[in-house]
């Protein structure tokens, strides 16, 4: 294998512009592909350039005008509002529990079964789960703070002691042992 | 969302760099500094793979990670190249040749880097804010990543799920990493480390790619290859599909050089780069080895001595992201298709439905043409004769449709639909985009060199800047500098037109949420702000044993907790605030919205 350490650096790059003969500058087909190609791209690419300094001046501004927990939290106008579960709630949680818990999420069958059920209680457990760190989620029946979205409390026995709740049926408690 | 949070990233990528020299110096070597500047952007992303490799195995390892961990394995990468330098016989850069000089700009090639820059200027502006929307940042990078900073590995068994387990923790790993410089889990900051990964493509791509192709023709593409919205739209998110391409891509290019000068340094870069990919996302494997078939065609003339290195540098690409693999047979993981690796068997109606959706999405608007217009340049250096780079980039284009199409194929949870939610082929089209993006203006260099009977010469110094003197020039470098000032300017001047930021940056915090007293009939004497209820109980019991028994808590709309005294009559509230303050609290009169 042949070592090039330094080829591109020393290679000459002027090689005697001045011998070109004038029928290398004509177009040829090749050569006329390959300006229209280029061509295409600049074009395409200033155009896309005006457009997007737009599309991002937009989001600056968007961003900058969120609350300092609507940015903690994610956008909710990028997603709709149905994969977040009621901030209040969690707001209360996050102060609630300390930060070595673990916690449960217990979904029932009408939580906010607008969207497809399945993907609105992923993406909501997937972001409680992120946000809540280092409070870890648990399927353990022994995890001592529960999330209940619109379930079945009778499973937990009446020892569910409510700490939260929002409106559309989302419960935040620890379980008495 | 602070300075301290900026200044921990900037830092972070400048080890990143360092790492990324060290590596390039051991392994190439180079006599200049001014020759180290254009290759800075290659040397940025082999950091970030070598950082990348040797990260993942320490996870494998079980070694926890954390700040002294990184800083260990940056130093570690750094002195091996270091070593592997001195072995070579590299010698010091000296600052640059004699009789060196910047070559002065044309005034398309400055009008094309300002525009280059000023695109990177406001993504910056646009990044600095976004929220983490993503929600596979949640499900998967960022949650690793935060689980990382906390445990200092995967975390409880039962946060690692299968489902999550299986993807590599290449990116979650540097995410954590940016936690780590920034002080915090600041998850809305972390998205500028995106920002800085498309620096680093950006600066490779024109690195590598400037001594063999004339600028008129190479920015036009490298603007291009910025602006096509299905890249500049999803460049900041919190994702691993860009990072994966930019390897793959700079991974791919240096193995394609590599077979036109076989030079060793780019197989070995190579080599590095394409390993890491693997450990970024699982399609790295698939898209490695799009690149090896790639190589294996192109080489198909010299296939005695050329498929032996490739094979070898395969090899160990494969062998680098090989932990990560046993790893996950050691933990009983599947990294499988839901459906099963043979579930397309059973369902033979999906193939030719996926295959035409890729197609579809390649040549789609969101490419702005790129997906077509690199077919084209591609054939178009195959009828000029360069068979090697037009077999080369046609053969990964096709065998990257078709892998994608696969994937689709059998994994039959993905609908057949250009839908985010539902399928992943924007994304895995945007990593074949932009791998064949360099060898378009490669592409297009061979067919104008060879365009003419006689043929041209390559790329001149004419070609890059002629002996250009005077008011052009000043004019050049005008339009330069007057890219990197307009945003800085428009903040201080306070212009907002042309989309510029009209401002000062905004640092917001939980002090946002605190409302100023000032001629308000309604207000509240505020204790303090705490994190948790034990704390601002705490401080609750403390006030009330001070007679302060009105006492309560609330949560405000930063998340904090208000211990704070309400509906305090105006009157009366200079004197509650004296008098909490004598008793050793840091009183504070605020508006009360609620009355």
């Amino acid at each position: 294998m042949v070592e090039t350490t330094e080829l591109v650096d020393e290679r000459p790059l002027h090689q005697g512009r001045a011998r070109v003969r004038p029928t290398q500058r004509a177009l040829g087909p090749l050569r006329l592909a390959v300006v229209l190609t280029v061509v295409a791209a600049t074009l395409i690419g200033v155009a896309g350039l005006v457009d997007l300094f737009q599309v991002y001046d937009t989001r600056a501004d968007h961003n900058s005008s969120l609350s300092y927990l609507d940015r903690a939290y994610g956008d909710v106008e990028a997603e709709g509002p149905d994969l977040w579960p009621p901030r209040r709630v969690v707001g209360e949680a996050l102060a609630t529990m300390p930060e070595n818990a673990r916690y449960r999420i217990l979904f029932g069958p009408t939580w906010r079964s607008t969207w497809e059920t399945k993907w609105t209680d992923e993406f909501t457990e997937g972001f409680l789960r992120f946000f809540l760190l280092p409070r870890v989620e648990s399927e353990s029946e022994e995890a001592p703070w529960v999330f209940c979205f619109a379930c079945d409390t009778s499973e937990l026995d009446g020892r569910l002691r409510v700490l939260a709740r929002s409106k559309d049926g989302l419960l935040f408690g620890r379980v008495e042992r | 969302m602070t300075v301290r949070a900026i200044a921990g990233l900037v830092v972070l990528n400048l080890v990143i760099l360092g790492v990324g020299a060290s590596v390039l110096w051991g392994i190439r070597g180079w006599r200049w500094w001014s020759a180290f500047l254009r290759l800075a952007g290659l040397a940025y992303l082999v950091g970030v793979a070598s950082l990348t490799i040797l990260l993942t195995l320490e996870v494998v390892l079980r070694i926890p990670f954390g700040l002294a961990t990184f800083l260990a394995s940056a130093t570690l990468i750094a002195m091996g190249g270091v070593l592997v330098g001195a072995l070579r016989g590299r010698s010091r850069p000296g600052l640059r040749p004699p009789r060196w000089r910047l070559g002065p700009p044309s005034l398309l090639t400055a009008a094309f880097a300002a525009a280059i820059a000023l695109f990177l200027e406001a993504l910056f502006r646009s990044t600095r804010l976004l929220p983490l929307f993503e929600t596979d940042a949640w499900w998967v990078w960022t949650l690793r990543a935060k689980t990382l900073y906390f445990f200092g590995d995967l975390g409880p068994d039962t946060l690692v799920r299968a489902t999550t387990l299986s993807y590599p923790p290449g990116l979650s790993l540097l995410h954590a990493a940016g936690f780590e410089a920034m002080g915090g889990p600041d998850t809305v900051t972390l998205h500028l480390q995106h920002w800085f990964f498309a620096v680093g493509f950006v600066a490779a791509l024109v690195g590598l790619l400037l001594g063999r192709v004339r600028t008129a023709i190479l920015l036009p593409f490298v603007l291009l290859t910025l602006v096509m919205p299905g890249f500049a739209d999803r460049v900041n998110w919190a994702m691993a599909d860009p990072l994966l391409a930019y390897l793959v891509a700079i991974g791919g290019l240096q193995l394609y050089l590599w077979l036109e000068d076989r030079s060793r340094w780019r197989l070995e870069s190579a080599t590095l780069l394409l390993g890491s990919a693997m450990l970024i996302k699982r399609e790295g494997l698939i898209l490695v080895l799009c690149v090896v078939a790639a190589a294996l065609v192109a080489s198909w003339g010299e296939r005695r001595w050329a498929w032996p290195c490739v094979a070898a540098a395969s090899g160990i690409a494969l062998a680098l992201a090989a932990p990560w693999r046993i790893f996950l047979a050691a933990t009983g993981v599947r990294d499988a298709p839901t459906s099963g690796y043979l579930s397309f068997l059973d369902h033979p109606e999906r193939a030719l439905p996926s295959l035409r959706l890729v197609l579809e999405t390649l040549f789609d608007p969101i490419w702005a043409g790129l997906g077509a217009i690199a077919v084209i340049a591609l054939v178009l250096a195959f009828v000029a004769g360069e068979r090697k780079l037009g077999a080369f980039g046609l053969t990964f284009l096709a065998a990257s449709v078709l892998g994608s199409a696969f994937v689709i194929w059998s994994e039959t949870a993905f609908e057949i639909s250009q839908a985010p939610a539902v399928n992943p082929v924007i994304r895995m089209v945007l990593v074949t985009v932009l791998v064949v993006a360099p060898l378009v203006p490669l592409s297009l260099e061979t067919a104008w060199r060879r365009g003419s009977p006689a043929g041209a010469p390559a790329v001149t110094r004419a070609d890059h800047g002629r002996s250009r003197t005077g008011a052009r020039v000043t004019l050049a470098w005008a339009i330069i500098g007057a890219s990197l000032l307009l945003y800085p300017a428009s903040m201080a001047a306070g212009y907002s037109g042309l989309a510029l930021a009209g401002g000062a940056p905004r640092f917001p915090g939980p002090d946002e949420c605190v409302l100023p007293a000032t001629d308000a009939r309604n207000v509240r004497v505020v204790l303090g702000y705490r994190e948790t209820y034990a704390d601002a109980r705490a401080l609750t019991a403390r006030a009330r044993a001070s007679g302060l028994n009105a006492t309560g808590v609330s949560l405000d709309d930063c998340g904090r907790l208000r211990v704070f005294l309400d509906d305090v009559p105006p009157g009366s509230a200079a004197g509650v605030v004296r008098a909490a303050r004598a008793a050793g609290f840091e009183a504070s009169l605020e508006r009360d919205p609620d009355g």
